[in-house]
């Protein structure tokens, strides 16, 4: 006798794949565009932050599953911790933003919702930041005046994840009109 | 980074980071990353960071340790160097007070040197290994494994896209980058974006008709248990960090 | 062991059945082939064999798949993988991991297999496809050949009753596709059901016991491997040939070309802390036609055309084009190469806009006069607007050519131009590059396509260059 088809589990597996393959897209681009683009270039700054947040919008379109960020985040920091020089402590900070980017998606809409989307993935960009300055500003607090530059270097950092909203919007259209991405 | 090449060397004959287990590493960078964030004394933290240098450099790699400190010095100076702008400008900001950048600059240390210790005695192909033995659950273990497998997978794309354009006469350095970065991230990322989607759309395929992801549990192969070397170590750093915390807190303590 | 009943299958989000009305048996232990032309319904039928349609790509199914006694359609993907093993075209898409034990494991501890039947199963399947020598390698060190014989072990150590091969040749050269036969000539002893989808069809002869060509999602004509040797049918349903002369051994080498375009003189060139590839070599490249560079994996093919156009640094050398040396920056100016990825040369919105960029240091009156040129030469007006990306392979192939020829290159290297490309678009490309050749273009093809060399080629360069037939 047949086996009837099984009780589907909460994670696909092309999701989890998914998420992996965009985790890794996004890290090798950020890396290669700051290598590039020298140092402490402003507009490679921007540039990077603008294909990493383009590349997040396709994979929330992608995977529109509550945990999508927050899965991403964990999964992007766990392996940069392995063997990139990820930071240790930022690996909680990525998980908060990751739920509430995911939370506030599920509240305003859910994933269907394109605005709702980007507005999640603005708001995962802008926390996941803050969390980490926060954590600089206890590492510096004896001269909270270093904070400066990285305060400049985050700020010009996110307004590149501002346009990658943007740009990922228009990404997904053409990936569309590619036929590449159908949902 | 060298580490993010399949090709990257690790010593044959393998020190005493590369013998450590991973847990182990990362569970010495995430003490010695907290420990450090609430001591505020001058000596714990030098112990610490003094300490925490010897750790990274067991690995034997000095240039990748001392490039790494030299690109965090040249950040530490330009950091400096705006707090001196801000109080050459704006003089209500107060003093810029040289032995108040001693604690920062130390934590800021002994976090680079156990995360190095961590990263740099890692080998992509080992990674796997090393994700084995943390025992994650397969919705964290698959989309990691898949993350690792794919980075070398896309250095080596993103090289080839850009050769490409080499030959019809297009480079990616810092100066397009600045003059025409549309263009870049249009030429260099739409298909670097397909291929992504292309490829986890096979693997994920290949995955299915594998039969792969609906089993209850999950099982490891060939993983590695605590050795001596692991409980030493491990030994080490927890009698070095609760060290410091006894010189920092002794006095509220006893 | 697979039955189809008057089945029917439509994508979601196409108008058109992919598939119309297909019936068919193959019995257990049974090798069966699938050809046709690309859009055929080919991979279509392997899907609903393997549940990837409707399970994964959805879409509407009528009639009835059965597979090792039950209906498809009641059973998941990974019920029916337990019956049901496929090897895909690009064996490296396939891999999770990045050697070949945690490879061949993977599978296994996905499916909570234990540790200690996880090692036996590794080592019966490592006997039995001989990879001792590369068990213990990265996935990228090994050869196309090594990389499809660890997939297809991989397939194997999940013992399903039948294994489904699609394209498996595609990116094999002649003598790891002759071992693939022999392998897979094994299986079939052993009674396993042997499917492959193919475009090239002289390896298979000995191997195959039913052939079944497909034409618009329909069946039109069945039999024995003999159907396939009838050239007029052949040709009509767009195949490729049954036979070919492995033409490698008796094509003329460049040094016996009359005419001579480029000259290479003491060429010397080595990797970092690798063998010298080239020592002192001097090389001579012919006009008027189409030159195969042929050898082994790394025996430097790419590496030459990288030599070639400026791309990698000789240590020593001259190239003289007609006479005038010419130096590393003018090579990449004078050369163009077609790499084998023809998605990694795709970056822009429209077909047109593709050939614009690539024309890009063109005056914008002589830019536009040769895109309307080289769009109608290579029949790409009607798909002018199309996204490059959702091109069918053959149009690819044929678009990036373009962008290859757009500045009037005076060498043209392709690498593997043909491969996964059925027998209809292998001769478009073939006869473009004949065209282009007799144009006065020094157009080198690398491949292992005996087809594209037999058809197009008029002299081979072997590397290395003192391995002579």
């Amino acid at each position: 006798m047949s086996n009837p088809v099984r009780k589907k589990r909460y994670w696909q597996t092309r999701e989890l794949i998914v998420i992996g393959t965009f985790a890794a897209l996004t890290k090798v681009a950020s890396l290669l565009i700051a290598i590039a683009g020298g140092g402490m270039n402003p507009v490679s700054l921007v540039l990077k932050n603008i294909v990493a947040t383009s590349l997040l919008i396709v994979l929330v379109y992608k995977v529109r599953k509550f945990g999508v960020l927050t899965l991403y985040a964990l999964i992007n920091s766990l392996v940069s911790l392995l063997f990139l020089g990820g930071n240790v402590m930022a690996l909680p900070g990525m998980l908060i933003a990751g739920i509430v980017g995911d939370g506030f998606i599920m509240m305003t809409g859910g994933y269907k919702r394109a605005w709702a989307l980007v507005l999640g993935v603005g708001l995962f960009d802008l926390l996941s930041r803050a969390i980490s300055l926060g954590y600089s500003y206890l590492t510096v607090r004896e001269e909270p005046r270093l904070l400066i530059m990285a305060a400049i270097i985050v700020a010009i950092g996110y307004t590149g994840c501002l346009l990658g909203l943007g740009s990922g919007l228009l990404f997904v259209k053409e990936l569309r009109h590619a036929g590449i991405v159908r949902e | 980074m060298p580490v993010l090449s399949e090709n990257s060397k690790i010593s044959n004959d393998p020190g005493i980071i590369q013998r450590l287990d991973v847990r182990t590493k990362m569970a010495i960078c995430a003490l010695s990353s907290i420990v450090a964030l609430f001591l505020e004394g001058i000596y714990p933290l030098s112990i610490l960071a003094v300490a925490s240098m010897v750790y990274a450099l067991l690995h034997k790699r000095l240039v990748v340790v001392f490039v790494s400190y030299g690109a965090i010095l040249v950040m530490g100076l330009m950091a400096a160097f705006c707090v001196k702008i801000m109080t050459v400008v704006m003089p209500e900001m107060g003093k810029m007070e040289i032995q108040l950048f001693f604690s920062p600059f130390l934590r800021v240390m002994i976090l680079v040197n156990v995360i190095l210790a961590l990263a740099l005695s890692s080998r992509v192909q080992s990674i796997l290994a090393a994700l084995k033995t943390l025992r994650l659950p397969l919705v964290i273990y698959l989309p990691a494994a898949v993350m690792i497998r794919f980075i070398p997978s896309f250095i080596v794309d993103i090289k080839q896209i850009s050769e490409s354009l080499k030959i019809r006469g297009y480079h990616i350095n810092p100066l397009t980058i600045t003059f025409h970065p549309l263009l870049t991230m249009r030429l260099l990322f739409v298909p670097i974006v397909v291929r992504a989607l292309r490829s986890s759309d096979e693997l994920a395929i290949a995955a299915e008709l594998k039969g792969l992801g609906y089993s209850e549990k999950i099982s490891y192969y060939k993983t590695t248990a605590l050795s001596l070397a692991d409980y030493c170590a491990g030994g080490v750093a927890t009698t070095l960090l609760c060290g410091a915390c006894l010189f920092e807190y002794h006095d509220k303590l006893f | 062991m697979i039955r189809f009943e008057n089945v029917s299958y439509q994508y979601p989000f196409q108008t058109q059945k992919a598939l119309d009305s297909v019936s068919f048996a193959i019995s257990e232990g049974e090798a069966v082939l699938f050809t046709g032309v690309s859009g055929s319904g080919k991979s279509t039928l392997i899907r609903l064999i393997n549940g990837l349609a409707p399970h994964y790509y959805h879409g509407q199914v009528s009639g009835q798949v059965l597979v090792n006694g039950h209906d498809n359609a009641t059973r998941d993907i990974n019920r029916i993988a337990d019956d049901v093993g496929t090897l895909f075209q690009d064996a490296e898409q396939q891999f999770f991991a990045l050697s070949v034990e945690d490879e061949l494991a993977f599978a296994h501890e996905c499916r909570g297999v234990g540790p200690d039947k996880i090692k036996k199963t590794i080592e019966e399947v490592v006997d039995r496809f001989f990879l001792e020598r590369v068990v213990d390698s990265a996935i990228f060190d090994l050869s196309e050949g090594e990389k499809q014989k660890v997939a297809l072990a991989s397939i194997v150590s999940l013992k399903p009753g039948i294994i489904i091969l699609d394209e498996p040749s595609a990116n094999l050269d002649p003598e790891a596709t002759a071992e693939l036969a022999t392998t897979l000539d094994k299986l079939k002893e052993q009674g396993i059901t042997i499917v492959v989808v193919d475009h090239r069809l002289y390896w298979l002869s000995g191997l195959i016991d039913s052939v079944f060509v497909l034409q618009g999602g329909r069946i039109v004509e069945s039999g024995d491997f003999s159907i396939l040797e009838n050239d007029t049918k052949r040709v009509n349903h767009g195949l490729r040939k049954t036979q070919i002369r492995d033409s490698r051994k008796d094509l003329p080498h460049v040094r016996e070309a009359d005419t001579t375009a480029i000259e290479i003189a003491d060429l010397t060139f080595a990797y970092r802390n690798k063998r010298l590839l080239f020592d002192h070599a001097y090389i001579t490249l012919p006009v008027g036609e189409v030159v195969a560079i042929v050898g082994e994996n790394g025996a430097g093919k790419t590496t030459f055309a990288r030599l070639l156009t400026g791309l990698t640094r000789m240590h020593s050398g001259d190239i003289r084009m007609n006479g005038a040396v010419l130096k590393p920056r003018a090579l990449l100016k004078k050369g163009s190469i077609v790499l084998q990825n023809t998605d990694h040369q795709l970056h822009m919105k429209t077909v047109r806009a593709e050939l614009e960029i690539a024309a890009k240091g063109l005056p914008e009156s002589e830019r536009n006069r040769r895109v309307r040129e080289i769009m109608q030469h290579f029949n790409l007006d009607e798909l002018a607007l199309r996204h490059p990306q959702s091109l069918s392979a053959g149009q690819k192939q044929r678009l990036v050519i373009a962008c290859g020829m757009i500045k009037n290159p005076d060498v043209l290297i392709l690498d593997e131009p043909t491969s996964g490309l059925d027998g209809l678009n292998m001769k478009i490309i073939s006869d473009k590059l004949k065209q282009l050749a007799g144009l006065g273009v020094c157009v080198l093809v690398i491949t292992h396509d005996l087809e594209l060399i037999e058809e197009a080629c008029g002299y081979q360069l072997r590397l290395p260059l003192n391995m002579e037939i």
